[in-house]
């Protein structure tokens, strides 16, 4: 590939953004294009533009080349474009170097940094981007190691930040060249400079810490939304983005007949906010206190979603407007739900729907909180449970010491029995204990796990197809006397007539769910294919079909559990 | 096009295949080095209205060095404005002062034309506020004086640095519009109250220049949406004026009749722009719609059309930035006309360091100001089509 040798010396990419750069700051110039079409264009200052929409695009530059600590620049991706950043020490072959760049991992943007032949060393999925605004990007290099960061603009506000990325001795760079790089479309670059000291210095809480994507464990986000803690002490969660809908669903804070309750604010021009209860994400059913109406001098709203929305109660207007605190409480009752508005003493009531009759069904089944935005940002808090003092209620279950993807109830005591989470035990006598992943729920499906109960204990198994207050779903046991199919009601749907194998030693277990029906199978724990015995399919009412419930373990004394799959979703191998 | 309307397009691309070499030139840089200097532009502001509203004293590469203006009161508000002590009666004054590099004229229209000569005869750059001129005599004078000198003349335009502009000119270049556009242009007045006491177009009992003014005599609000993005040359022009009767429209300096002015312009890259210029109407400032083949933008408006980018099969885009990170930290102040003077005044500035022409050159402003005349003329005819000279460099 023939390398043009730019003349322009003369090309200086000065960006006054920069100034308040300590002194040693350089702008790179003396560029060479490798691939791609690139021009030189002006809006106030000068920037490069790749304008080739297929294909790769990369142009270096050696200028600079011993000032190498901080090397930056002030990307804007086109649509379309699939990403777009700096390349260190890549040389004219297009080979070698690390690159720094924006990429669309996500719905809401990306930023990683990778070697040239693909290998990612560190990302940041949901560092939030959008087409045609510009992000400062900078790479900060020093022997052996290197951190990347990401900024708005203006080189002012931290958008992410990674830590110190160890490289190996084939990775490391020196950021003697340095280029820009597109993949699949167009970009300008303005801005590129050198510089001893980077914009910022490595901070103890960036902003990629506190995004609710990176907890899957607590929080499932639907929509374009920018979901953030606003500090470190992770008290308040903000929607920062001007988008449609986004919400957050909460699953710390979840049960069935209960108070629920969070403080919002709504940002200036937003459209809406408001607080989900009862909600169950997997199929779309549940409450929406929604502050609506006219644009910040709206109603409080009571919605019902069966999945299609339906506005059951409305306040008049003008109840809420932008920039002011309130209080929303929803309350679910069997066959009711009562939303209200109130001031930020929380005493103050502004708005009421009184109890409303509802279907029974839809209040029976236990849902979470979650969070909603309408076309701009809000912020919310006090919702959880510490933070409202609203505790689920006592027979429900609650975050224990094995993690937030599980809910333990019962008097047993859970613990790993290693480090990599493979085992679960249950110590010690009990009457009975239980361990739910919460990480995924569903219907139909098949559960699996290996179990060993101990001697003494009177059963262990498998619970599937369960509510988070295990009050509705089906056990599969290995009992004294052998296999037996339960229902979390406590009643027995099968249980084995001759069981000669004995209740020792280890066996896996399969819970199963399918159409008006439960089943289980037992496997020999040393062979796992080889069925042992299967229970006839048990007959239960088809509103079971579509009711989601969670997988875990229970123990009526001492056991041990190793899990099936790669992760505690106890999936079966069906799946 | 190309200036000189070629349909060589004016960018160079640059590929692996090319042999093209780029050389440009460059004066001192602004910060092309750390210990240098950074070099200072020496201006001197001439009119204390508009010209008052301009952020020379806040970039980092100028230095006001005098002012001026008729009115005492108006030079005494141009010192305090911009910490300058020294202040001349006259233009023709300060532009014999040698330590002046460029003149701001922000004086009335009619005058500027022969303010930018002047400046230009006496080895002055020239910034001057719209229109560029009046007369097509003016156009070709003010041609032949910045080709004799090889001075600098940046028309202000605000139109031209507002966001949506600059992210229109982004969107152009990167070809999502399509083939070509059709532009809805307009700048538009509320009608005074009571026309006849206006202080626009009274002062110490006399008329002022806006007296009877042809509304497309100052149209480059209206063209500087368009020409701004696509820097195409509007080739053809028909235009329709009205207005309700009024002494002011029945004599004046203009032998204007109208108090509005609606046209259709023709372009060199088969576009068409509906441009809009009227004194009279219940409505104010200055607005664009861009509509191409594949996607469409749309300013916000006093009616709640909000900012909204559409393509088809895309989202829509609803925000915007304000591109204020292309300006030295001191000059990101908001300003009227939508924050666009700290960017005219950056751009103007900048092109002196660099030794280039400015993004609105006197080519761009006589393709955004000459249309306008022609349409003035258009409408005095009943609306007759007819062709635009073009004072490309040739």
């Amino acid at each position: 590939m023939r390398t043009i040798r730019l003349l322009a010396l003369t090309v200086c990419l000065f960006v006054p953004c920069l100034e308040r750069l300590a002194t040693g700051a350089e702008p790179v110039a003396d560029w060479t294009p490798v691939t791609g079409k690139w021009r030189f264009d002006r809006e106030i200052v000068p920037i490069i533009c790749q304008d080739g929409e297929t294909g790769s695009g990369l142009i270096l530059s050696s200028s600079g080349a011993k000032l190498t600590r901080a090397c930056r620049a002030v990307v804007k991706v086109s649509p379309d474009t699939a990403e777009a950043g700096l390349w260190l020490d890549a040389d004219p072959h297009a080979v070698g170097g690390l690159q720094i760049l924006l990429s669309r991992c996500s719905n809401v943007g990306g930023f990683l940094v990778r070697t040239a032949e693909g290998r990612t060393l560190w990302e940041d999925r949901f560092a939030p981007w959008s087409d045609y605004q510009p992000y400062v990007l900078e790479a900060v290099v020093e022997a052996g190691r290197l951190r990347v960061q990401m900024f708005e603009g203006t080189g002012e506000i931290l958008i992410s930040q990674s830590p110190w990325i160890v490289l190996d001795e084939g990775e490391r760079v020196t950021g003697g060249s340095m280029g820009l790089f597109t993949t699949h479309g167009r970009a300008r670059f303005l801005g590129v400079q050198r510089d001893v000291e980077p914009l910022s210095g490595l901070v103890a809480d960036p902003p990629n810490k506190r995004r609710l994507q990176d907890d899957e464990e607590s929080w499932d986000l639907q929509g374009d939304g920018r979901w953030m803690w606003t500090t470190a002490e992770r008290q308040r969660v903000r929607q920062y983005a001007k988008c449609e809908r986004s919400w957050a669903v909460f699953r710390d804070v979840a049960g069935t007949h209960r108070v629920w309750e969070c403080r919002v604010r709504v940002d200036r021009d937003t459209g809406g906010t408001g607080m989900f209860f009862l909600y169950r994400n997997e199929d779309d059913k549940g409450f929406l206190a929604w502050l609506g109406g006219q644009f910040g001098d709206g109603a409080l709203m009571l919605i019902g979603y069966t999945p299609t929305p339906k506005t059951l109660w409305s306040s008049p207007q003008g109840r809420w407007h932008w920039d002011t605190e309130y209080v929303l409480r929803a309350e679910t009752r069997e066959g009711q739900v009562r939303i209200q508005q109130l001031a930020a003493d929380g005493a103050t009531v502004i708005s009421d729907s009184n109890w409303v009759k509802v279907d029974s069904k839809s209040t029976n089944d236990p849902g979470y909180l979650g969070l909603h935005t309408w076309r701009g940002p809000a912020e919310f808090w006090a919702f959880t449970e510490e933070l409202t003092g609203a505790k689920a209620t006592s027979e429900e279950s609650t975050i224990g010491s094995l993690g937030r993807a599980w809910l333990t109830s019962g008097d047993g005591e859970w613990k790993w029995a290693e480090s990599e989470q493979k085992r679960l035990v249950q110590v010690g006598s009990c009457r009975q204990a239980a361990a739910l992943n919460i990480t995924k729920g569903r219907a139909q499906g098949t559960s699996s796990c290996f179990v060993r109960k101990s001697p003494a204990a009177k059963a262990a198994g498998v619970v599937f197809q369960a509510d988070r207050g295990l009050t509705t779903g089906f056990l599969a046991l290995m009992t004294d006397a052998g296999p037996r199919l339960e229902s979390l009601g406590g009643k027995t749907l099968w249980q084995a007539d001759q069981w000669a194998a004995g209740a020792t030693g280890e066996y896996r277990l399969e819970g199963v769910v399918t159409t008006d029906r439960v089943a289980m199978r037992v496997y020999d724990g040393k062979d796992p294919s080889r069925l042992l015995l299967a229970s006839p399919d048990i007959y239960v009412p088809e509103t079971n079909n579509s009711r989601v419930g969670y997988s875990g373990v229970i123990a009526r004394g001492a056991a041990e559990f190793r899990r099936v799959g790669k992760d505690w979703c106890l999936v079966g191998a069906d799946e | 096009m190309n200036k000189a309307g070629t349909g060589v397009t004016r960018r160079g691309f640059l590929n692996a295949t090319s042999s093209t070499a780029l050389a440009a030139s460059l004066g001192l840089s602004v910060g092309a080095s750390a210990g240098e200097p950074a070099k200072k532009v020496r201006m001197g502001i001439v009119g204390g209205g508009f010209g008052a509203a301009f952020q020379w004293h806040l970039d980092p590469n100028c230095v006001v060095e005098a002012v001026s203006d008729l009115r005492p009161e108006r030079r005494s508000h141009l010192q305090r404005v911009y910490g300058c002590e020294k202040a001349y009666e006259s233009l023709e004054k300060l532009v014999l002062d040698p330590k002046i590099d460029a003149v701001a004229v922000f004086t009335g229209a009619p005058d500027h034309a022969r303010h930018v000569v002047e400046c230009m005869k006496h080895g002055k750059h020239v910034v001057s506020a719209v229109p560029a001129c009046m007369t097509l005599d003016e156009a070709a004078a003010m041609k032949e004086a910045k080709e004799e000198t090889g001075l600098k003349y940046m028309m202000a335009e605000t139109s031209y640095y507002r966001a949506p502009t600059i992210f229109a000119r982004e969107l152009w270049a990167d070809g999502l519009f399509g083939n070509f556009l059709y532009t809805e242009v307009e700048y538009y007045h509320h009608a005074p109250t009571d026309l006849g006491k206006s202080a626009l177009l009274w002062h110490d009992g006399k008329p002022t220049w806006r007296y009877g003014l042809p509304p497309m005599l100052y149209v480059t609000h209206s063209t500087g949406f368009h020409v701004g993005v696509t820097r195409e040359r509007i080739t053809d022009v028909s235009c329709l004026g009205w207005g309700p009767d009024h002494e002011v429209y029945r004599e004046n300096v203009y032998n204007n009749p109208f108090r509005n002015m609606m046209g259709l312009f023709k372009t060199t890259g088969d576009s068409i722009c509906r441009c809009n210029v009227a004194w009279h109407l219940h409505n104010a400032g200055e607005r664009a719609q861009w509509i191409g083949e594949y996607a469409a933008l749309y300013m916000r408006s006093g009616s709640g059309q909000p900012f909204v980018f559409q393509r088809k099969g895309k989202p829509d885009q609803t925000t915007l930035g304000d591109y204020m990170e292309l300006l030295p930290e001191p000059m990101r102040v908001p300003t009227g006309h939508g924050n666009s003077h700290p960017f005219i005044t950056r751009e103007f500035t900048t092109a002196l360091v660099e030794d280039r022409e400015p993004a609105v050159d006197l080519y761009e402003a006589l393709a955004m100001t000459v249309p306008g005349i022609v349409a003035n003329e258009s409408a005095r005819k009943g609306g007759v089509q007819l062709a635009v000279p073009c004072f490309d460099l040739t």
